[in-house]
């Protein structure tokens, strides 16, 4: 049986905010007395994930993948619930956990700004107590694989973005983690980075049997990357399988494209989503191909054509 | 501890980047100290023999070039630094890595004054050698010189804490720097002050690092006092380390790591 390395159960956690009042009167009385809310960023999660799994967290903005994945690096303790992440309480921060997880969380750098990326590696190598010959090896071995050789000498301020993405990669990787997590790693990137950054992954992934936990809300990710697609909506997981689980899944939902004499079709039966395509064009998700059927009149439809929902449409559909 | 002179190291690297930060701080205090010798020279009204509170003018002179010399290595920036981290979320890729925060933060400390510490401990050396004080307490000034700087370290890492209460520091800025000018002496020595309490309030943090050093550093503390002080600044530093480990887990609680 492979072995389990992450586990949550009934997992909970809520951010606390307060919404200002409207107005000078509003803002006055904000100065003297704030109504603090609370709102779910993870409700209830559940999870588990096996030793060399790549799992895509997918959602849209918002969802609770970022706040998830912060639960499970230590970051943020559970209001509820439990997690266990390779063995370990994330939240006790243990030496011991954390030299076992790397972590790429785009917009939190661990790269020195000023400094070449080869001195951040060298306080790294310290960190985490790697032997010279493993380290200098490895950096070899990541650097070649992501063609930054000759970068790691120059300012990371002088990098773009694409090369500071990958230089942080070799950051969270230098230490050879059982575990790696990673926050919308191909944020910002252009396609030719992106694919360096897909091949690597996978490779590090099979040949050295990483557990690979990314987050993304990029179709393209999850297309090259995950093996396990789990989306999240509202701070809840709503699906969780294979990628072509998700399409067979889905399949029962079609969605047809009706072209009308320019007005609305009528469809409040279905209660479904639909959008606008054009003038006189019309997309229409529905749950049961039956269902469609009965309820639309069809005194202004001109034609029906089925329209198979591509991933995109699915999450379309899921987050809409 | 391999790693926490790498975190110097690094730190000090980023320093020789900005050399011209470095240059203007180091104008700022001599300016500050011209200011300040213009000013007591009207008070000591050109009487090169006169003495106030045991200080002739000369010697003044030289506090003042001291003491604003100690500004250079205890800053403030810690104390905004940690405030700032927690407000934009960087503050955690200090949490995912196997490294004590507070350690970190004393070491980068180190690396960032690297050149202003070894400059003060060689004026130490020359006054222990040179001075009119009781020589041969090199080593022993040296200790305290270096228990200040940890003392300082803690006093602002706990300071630092508030920024994970409040969400803008900047308006601890102005107060930080008037206590700071009062209490650590930048602009007179403390014994000059009115007050009763004027012989303790040396012992305060900002004095600690300010007046009271740079009056060891010229001999005006017998080595009786200095060890006192030596035992003191232990015991401080014994009750702000648990202090700050105790706060630090509550702060870590009201994180957020905001953004993405």
């Amino acid at each position: 049986m492979e072995q389990e390395v992450i586990r949550c159960e009934e997992v909970l956690y809520e951010y606390s905010y307060f919404e200002k009042k409207e107005g000078l009167g509003g803002s006055i009385k904000d100065f003297f007395f704030r109504e603090v809310k609370k709102k779910k960023a993870v409700d209830k999660v559940s999870l588990s994930i096996k030793r060399g799994e790549l799992v895509g967290l997918l959602g849209p903005n918002g969802a609770g993948k970022t706040t998830l994945i912060k639960i499970l690096i230590g970051i943020l303790q559970p209001e509820e619930g439990e997690v266990r992440c390779n063995g370990y309480i994330p939240y006790d921060r243990k030496y011991e956990f954390l030299k076992k997880i790397g972590v790429v969380l785009g917009q939190k750098s661990q790269l020195s700004w000023d400094l070449p990326a080869m001195d951040t590696l060298y306080l790294l190598r310290e960190i985490y107590e790697i032997p010279r010959k493993e380290f200098d090896e490895r950096l070899d071995d990541l650097a070649e694989k992501l063609n930054v050789k000759d970068k790691l000498r120059i300012p990371v301020r002088k990098l773009s973005l694409g090369e500071r993405v990958k230089c942080e990669l070799i950051c969270s990787l230098i230490h050879n983690p059982d575990i790696l997590f990673l926050d919308e790693p191909t944020l910002g990137m252009d396609i030719v980075s992106q694919r360096f950054v897909y091949d690597f992954l996978n490779d590090i992934n099979q040949t050295r049997k990483t557990t690979i936990i990314f987050t993304s809300h990029y179709i393209q990710d999850i297309e090259n990357l995950a093996k396990r697609v789990v989306l999240v909506k509202g701070g809840k997981i709503v699906s969780d399988g294979t990628l072509n689980q998700l399409k067979e899944n889905y399949k029962t939902e079609r969605s047809y494209v009706i072209e009308t004499d320019g007005t609305k079709p009528e469809l409040e039966a279905v209660g479904v989503g639909m959008t606008k395509l054009s003038d006189n064009k019309y997309k229409v998700f529905v749950d049961a191909e039956s269902a469609v059927l009965k309820s639309i009149s069809l005194s202004n439809v001109v034609s029906i054509d089925e329209d198979k929902m591509e991933l995109d449409e699915i999450l379309e559909s899921i987050f809409g | 501890m391999r790693k926490y002179w790498y975190v110097a190291r690094n730190r000090f690297m980023v320093t020789m980047v900005y050399r011209s930060d470095f240059v203007f701080a180091m104008a700022v205090a001599i300016f500050r100290t011209m200011i300040s010798a213009f000013l007591w020279r009207a008070i000591y009204g050109g009487g090169e023999n006169s003495y106030m509170q045991g200080y002739s003018y000369r010697e003044l002179v030289l506090y003042l070039l001291l003491t604003n010399a100690t500004s250079l290595i205890f800053s403030f920036e810690l104390c905004f630094k940690i405030g700032q981290l927690v407000k934009t979320g960087r503050l955690t890729p200090y949490l995912y890595r196997p490294i004590n925060i507070l350690y970190e933060n004393l070491f980068e400390s180190i690396g960032a004054s690297a050149i202003s510490m070894i400059v003060f401990s060689a004026v130490m050396l020359f006054f222990d050698v040179h001075g009119s004080g009781n020589g041969n307490l090199f080593v022993l000034k040296l200790l305290y010189f270096v228990l200040s700087y940890i003392l300082w370290v803690l006093v602002l890492s706990l300071i630092g804490l508030l920024g994970f209460k409040m969400i803008q520091m900047w308006p601890l800025k102005p107060i930080m720097r008037g206590l700071y000018m009062l209490f650590a002496g930048i602009l007179f020595p403390l014994e000059f002050l009115p007050w009763k309490l004027g012989g303790f309030i040396k012992y305060n943090p900002f004095g600690l690092v300010g007046s009271t050093l740079t009056q060891v550093v010229m001999g005006r503390i017998g080595r009786r006092e200095i060890e006192s002080m030596i035992l003191g600044m232990l015991l401080g530093i014994v009750i702000f380390y648990f202090l700050y480990n105790w706060l630090l887990k509550k702060s870590l609680k009201l994180y957020e790591g905001a953004g993405a």
